[in-house]
């Protein structure tokens, strides 16, 4: 306690305390819930590494200041940048864009969505009289201080709303763009609730320009009911001074389905944390990442994976190619209650190193109260396999195609891990190009 | 499900109280008054007719321990431990000081004899003669060393085995050179308050090239009321040298909480090798999960020379709260590091243990095998470290970490950190969490096999991999102890 | 001739769902019985309630051993009492050698009956002699019970189990699963060797071709939970020929 009391406020944590304190007053409960989220990390702090949960990933040392918030992108520029922006090989037809954290429904493409999916904006919502934002439902108890400063920041969101029993044939895009030409802070965040025995699918891009070291917060809430399938993929490629910070709060229901993957290629410094919990039987989860890092960026995934109730399983595949001197993070917890009986758990971390300076940090953590279980985990890190790519240059593969073939190879079945041949395919393509493009860079 | 469901009843109504070393010895005994502060490390230092050198040590200590908090991340929960509550010396009034066999207060000697520790040389050599399994003991009761055997057949050799107090007034070039340079003073809490008041302990040394010719041990034993055991074990292993070392401990059952905190310090020099068993049977309290010893270690070991290597083994059973993580500093080239551990928690015991492996030379080595079983309404965690540092060429680690659980009441948990930070480390880790299945509890059964005597085949099949690691007479001991330790779990 | 095993009217479940609707088998000392019938008919359940498996549970009638009554005993007890089950799939026990556990085995159930221990020079004799005529190797003997086996050796471990333990009564669920006929040669010499006037069999297999080889001197047929026929040898052949499909109607009747 003492401690704290004589901790130094950094310049981010003297901005953020005047940021809390100009948060509009009034009675209203979003802006109580402002308050009271802003407030908290005025209080800890931002966290540092002395706090567990944020040992390898230092957020008060890496926020040298805040970013003033973004200002709107004007309409040539924002329209210019989501042309540009890379459409999941034409998987993305239906898109949710957001340019400096603020929807863009001229620029969203919503068409034939119809009824089976309902898509508000929560600033407009936020607007109407009396709101009840379902902002804060299934985070409610959680303490982590990257999504209390979202909840308090958030400049815009959707809520979408998929019908019970609905199959949503087109995937969902949500875009999430930046444009810039100094640093800003953008935040958003979504609340997703998918109805009982509904299937649906989306697509999260997060992109932004070279060069600038703007913050980009996201947060979602998404709600699975019974017997719901979700297929949920992100590409986070944030420029390569950003500062991406991500957080996923899912609850599924009984008997339903969870397929998530995240690709991250982005940013100089990354957080991609989830928080999952099982609240009804017989459900199922599977979590892949597929990270690829050069330079110096630093990636950090981060999951609790909370076994409420019985009879649910989980499976993780963490894999990263680490390069020159990046640094990839990943902690993985699987909680399984005293009640939770016949849970199955399985957490997999893999990271190829091929940079000299490159670091892979593993903590896979199991944390069981139930003894009717079977959990476990493993972790591994190394180099590229010296007898697959000593093998494939007796074949006449030149040594750098061959590492890019293998190391493609490890990354893409992580990706193909989320169960969707199209998704899987599209992201897979994209892997590719990026290794094609950062071997042309290195020769 | 019923089979288990079985034990799982058993696991409730678990008795702790059949443990098998809570006897208390009726022994005058010189006790300081409670407290702590620069007149007791005095005292202390004064009692063991200690160096200036060493009291200087000892103060410094004091007070840097005076602006440090006690550590709170070990997943254990305890009352607030009120330091100034307990005697931090006290010896059998008969020992003021080591002496030969003969002299040792028969009291003492009888305890020993009670729980199965050898002291009489001649004996036991008459006993074993050619049997090649001879052991030298050092004795440690409360706070001092009572006797130390086959001293002189160890000198012969080279090898100096005797108390820490000794080591300090006949070594004190070997002492000053490497008490405090594995664990630093101001290393933790507990290693911090150990090096202010440390009562005793054991010194080893074995010179260049020697082999030591027997099994070298120490008991502790805790036996005085509101008393803090505080030992410090220094072995040093120069080049090429080699010693296997045993420690156990025991206490008497005791209502209040016992505190023991004690530092082991072990460096091995090139070509050098230790091998370090624990076998630890504090009393673990009782059924309610009342009384038990703080344990709370700091154990380590510095592979400092190339091709060093430091081996750790532990069977863990006793203790209301373990707090130990046995590490080996992999500094030469080519050392090894490797940690062999079986915590068996039950009734309301806390374990926090594991180990950490820090890579620092070139093309080290280390392997890391846990197996943990939890029952009654035990928790039981494993905390270990693995790390190669950027210089750490080639660092290699194999860790496989299990969990049994006995019963729904219990927790095991897995917290490994592993930092790679050069792309030469290969690191493979792996854990598992799971309970005795049905199906072999069936299938022992219908083949004659008890209920509990197969529950106990299963467990002793589960920790094999650990206990061949250790020393043959202490494999048995070992297993025996499992067995007694989840007796209450299975009926 | 004394009966050996007798099942009365026997109902049996799994959870909700019962199994066995009033089984009748009575084995005579000396006598091996064959129980043939279609997948989901009841074969499993038989032999594991015979056991003592927890998971089963007997809602009716009786099954004694010399007249002892075996509902009341635990598995354990029931394996000192004489009752040995080959298993289909022998369960893999990690660290435990296969040595190890048959003395544990051994000696719990002399203990139970009262016999002095074996020492454990008689054992390892009895032991290596056993496993010599089943081709078990010495190795095999210090592995881990099961772990890592072939099917074929797990198969032969579970004879020579039999073999040490003499049971009065062996039970051989599905034995020759899995086995090829090199395999299933050894198993039922192995088996043959253990036929005696004091000890009965009851072999349960779905297929004819175990019983050209351990030749049965009663065969039943086991359909929908209850025995519908009983025969010499020869019902084993008919079987063969015309398969199950006339005794799945007998037992809906």
């Amino acid at each position: 306690m003492n401690a704290e009391m004589r901790r130094r406020l950094t310049a981010a944590e003297e901005d953020l305390a005047s940021r809390v304190a100009a948060l509009p007053e009034g009675s209203d409960r979003l802006g109580d819930q402002r308050r009271a989220a802003g407030a908290s990390v005025v209080a800890t702090g931002l966290p540092s590494r002395r706090v567990e949960a944020y040992k390898y990933t230092d957020l008060r040392a890496a926020f040298g200041a805040l970013a003033p918030v973004a200002p709107p992108a004007d309409t040539i520029a924002a329209a210019a940048a989501v042309a540009a922006a890379w459409d999941w090989d034409g998987l993305a037809a239906r898109r949710i864009v957001f340019v400096n954290g603020r929807f863009e429904p001229g620029l969203s493409t919503l068409a034939g969505l119809d009824g089976a999916v309902e898509i508000a904006s929560l600033a407009e919502r936020a607007r109407l009289p009396d709101a009840d934002l379902p902002i804060g439902r299934l985070a409610a108890g959680n303490e982590d201080p990257v999504l209390a400063l979202n909840t308090a920041f958030w400049q815009d969101g959707v809520v979408i709303r998929v019908a019970a029993g609905a199959t949503v044939a087109e995937p969902i895009a949500i875009l999430s763009l930046v444009v810039a030409d100094a640093a800003v802070a953008v935040t958003t965040r979504h609340v997703v609730e998918v109805g009982a025995g509904a299937t649906v699918r989306f697509l999260e891009h997060h992109a932004g320009p070279a060069g600038i070291a703007y913050q980009a917060s996201g947060a979602i809430e998404l709600d699975i009911a019974d017997g719901a399938r979700v297929t949920w993929a992100r590409l986070q490629e944030e420029g390569p001074a950003a500062l991406h910070l991500s957080t996923l709060v899912a609850r599924l229901g009984a008997g339903s389905a969870l397929d998530r993957l995240s690709v991250n290629f982005g940013a100089a410094l990354s957080r991609d944390q989830g928080f999952v919990d099982f609240a009804g039987r017989d459900s199922r989860v599977g979590f892949e990442a597929a990270t690829h890092l050069d330079g110096r960026r630093h990636s950090d995934a981060t999951l609790v994976m909370n076994h409420a109730v019985p009879d649910c399983a989980s499976k993780e595949r963490f894999r990263a190619v680490v390069a020159d001197e990046a640094r990839s993070v990943v902690q993985g917890k699987i909680c399984v209650a005293p009640q939770a009986q016949r849970t199955d758990g399985r957490m997999m971390t893999q990271a190829i190193l091929t940079g000299d300076g490159a670091e892979a940090i593993n903590k896979p953590e199991l944390e069981i109260f139930a003894d009717d279980v079977q959990c476990g985990h493993g972790a591994t890190s190394g180099r590229l396999d010296e007898t697959a790519l000593f093998y494939m240059r007796t074949r006449g593969i030149p040594k750098a195609v061959a590492e890019a073939l293998l190391l493609e190879a490890f990354l893409a079945e992580a990706i193909e891990g989320v169960g969707d041949e199209a998704i899987a395919e599209a992201l897979t393509a994209r892997l590719r190009a990026r290794l094609a493009a950062i071997g042309g860079e290195a020769t | 499900m019923p089979a288990v469901q079985e034990t799982v009843d058993r696991v409730r109504a678990i008795d702790v109280d059949q443990y098998k070393y809570g006897f208390v010895t009726e022994i005058e005994s010189d006790k300081v008054r409670k407290g702590l502060d620069e007149d007791i490390v005095g005292f202390i230092s004064e009692k063991k007719a200690e160096p200036a050198w060493m009291l200087e040590w000892r103060l410094d200590a004091f007070r840097r321990w005076q602006t440090m908090a006690e550590p709170t991340w070990a997943r254990v929960h305890y009352p607030p431990i009120d330091f100034q509550d307990l005697h931090y010396y006290s010896a059998p009034k008969s020992t003021a000081g080591p002496k030969s066999l003969d002299e040792v207060d028969p009291e003492l000697l009888a305890m020993y004899e009670k729980l199965g520790i050898p002291l009489r040389e001649r004996e036991i050599l008459a006993g074993v003669e050619g049997a090649g399994s001879r052991v030298a003991v050092d004795a440690v009761f409360d706070s001092v060393s009572v006797v130390t055997t086959f001293k002189e057949e160890l000198a012969k050799a080279g090898v100096i085995f005797c108390s820490i107090s000794e080591a300090v007034r006949e070594h004190p070039e070997l002492v000053r050179r490497y008490l405090g340079s594995v664990v630093p003073v101001t290393d933790n809490f507990y290693a911090t308050l150990n090096s202010a008041v440390f009562s005793d302990g054991s010194f080893v040394y074995i010179p260049p090239g020697v082999r030591c010719p027997m099994e070298l041990s120490t008991y502790f034993r805790i036996n005085e009321r509101n008393t803090g055991q505080f030992e410090r074990t220094l072995i040093i292993a120069d080049k090429g040298a080699h010693v296997s070392y045993l420690e156990g401990c025991t206490a008497p059952m005791r209502d209040e909480n016992q505190l023991h905190a004690a530092v082991v310090e072990l460096v091995a020099l090139d070509d050098a090798e230790i091998k370090y068993s624990t076998v630890q049977n504090w009393y673990p309290g009782d059924k309610e999960g009342r009384g038990g010893i703080y344990n709370f270690v700091t154990k380590r070991g510095d592979c400092r020379g190339h091709n060093s290597r430091i081996s750790w083994t532990q069977v863990e059973t006793g203790s209301a709260i373990t707090w130990k993580y046995p590490s080996c500093i992999l500094r030469g080239d080519n050392s090894r590091g490797e940690f062999y551990s079986i915590a068996v928690s039950n009734g309301y015991q806390q374990v926090d243990s594991g180990t950490k492996m820090i890579h620092l030379g070139k093309n080290t080595s280390s392997r890391i095998i846990s197996k943990g079983i939890s029952a009654g309404h035990s928790s039981n965690t494993y905390r270990g470290l693995v790390q190669a540092h950027r210089k750490a060429d080639g660092a290699r680690n194999y860790t496989q970490c299990d969990s049994l659980l006995i019963g729904d009441q219990c927790g095991a948990h897995t917290i490994p950190y592993i930092e790679a930070k050069t792309k030469t480390a290969v690191f493979e880790h792996e854990a598992t969490t799971s309970k005795i299945s049905d199906a072999q509890l069936f299938y022992c059964r219908s083949r004659g096999i008890p209920q509990e005597e197969a529950v106990a085949l299963i467990v002793n099949g589960f920790v094999k991999d650990v206990i061949q690691q250790l020393p043959m007479e202490f494999a048995v001991e070992a297993q025996k102890l499992i067995g007694v330790s989840l007796e209450g779990s299975v009926g | 001739m004394t009966n050996l095993l007798e099942v009365r009217n026997l109902h049996a479940s799994v959870g909700e769902r019962e199994i066995l609707h009033g089984l009748n088998l009575t084995i005579g000392a000396g006598e091996v019985h064959a129980v043939m019938g279609p997948n989901g008919s009841g074969k499993s359940t038989l032999s594991h309630v015979l056991a003592g498996r927890d998971d089963y549970e007997v809602t009716d009638g009786t099954i004694t051993l010399d007249g002892q009554d075996l509902l009341e005993l635990e598995p354990e007890e029931r394996a000192a009492a004489g009752v040995f089950l080959a298993l289909q799939y022998p369960v893999e026990i990690p660290g435990v050698a296969n040595m190890t556990f048959l003395k544990a085995a051994l000696t719990a159930q002399r203990k139970a009956r009262g016999e002095p221990d074996l020492s454990t020079a008689d054992f390892m004799k009895r032991v290596r002699a056993e496993a010599d005529k089943l081709g078990i190797s010495p190795e095999m003997l210090k592995r881990p019970v099961n772990v890592g086996f072939s099917g074929g050796e797990k198969k032969r471990n579970e004879i020579l189990q039999m073999a040490v333990l003499s049971p009065r009564l062996c039970v051989l669920d599905e034995t020759d699963s899995g086995l090829d006929i090199d395999a299933l040669r050894i198993v039922a010499d192995g088996v043959n060797a253990l036929r005696s006037p004091e000890r009965g069999m009851l072999v349960i297999t779905h297929y004819q071709r175990l019983l050209d080889l351990i030749v049965p001197d009663v065969v039943h047929v086991l359909s929908g939970g209850k025995i519908v026929k009983t025969g010499g040898p020869g019902l084993a052949l008919e079987l063969e020929e015309r398969g199950y499909a006339e005794y799945l109607g007998a037992a809906a009747a």
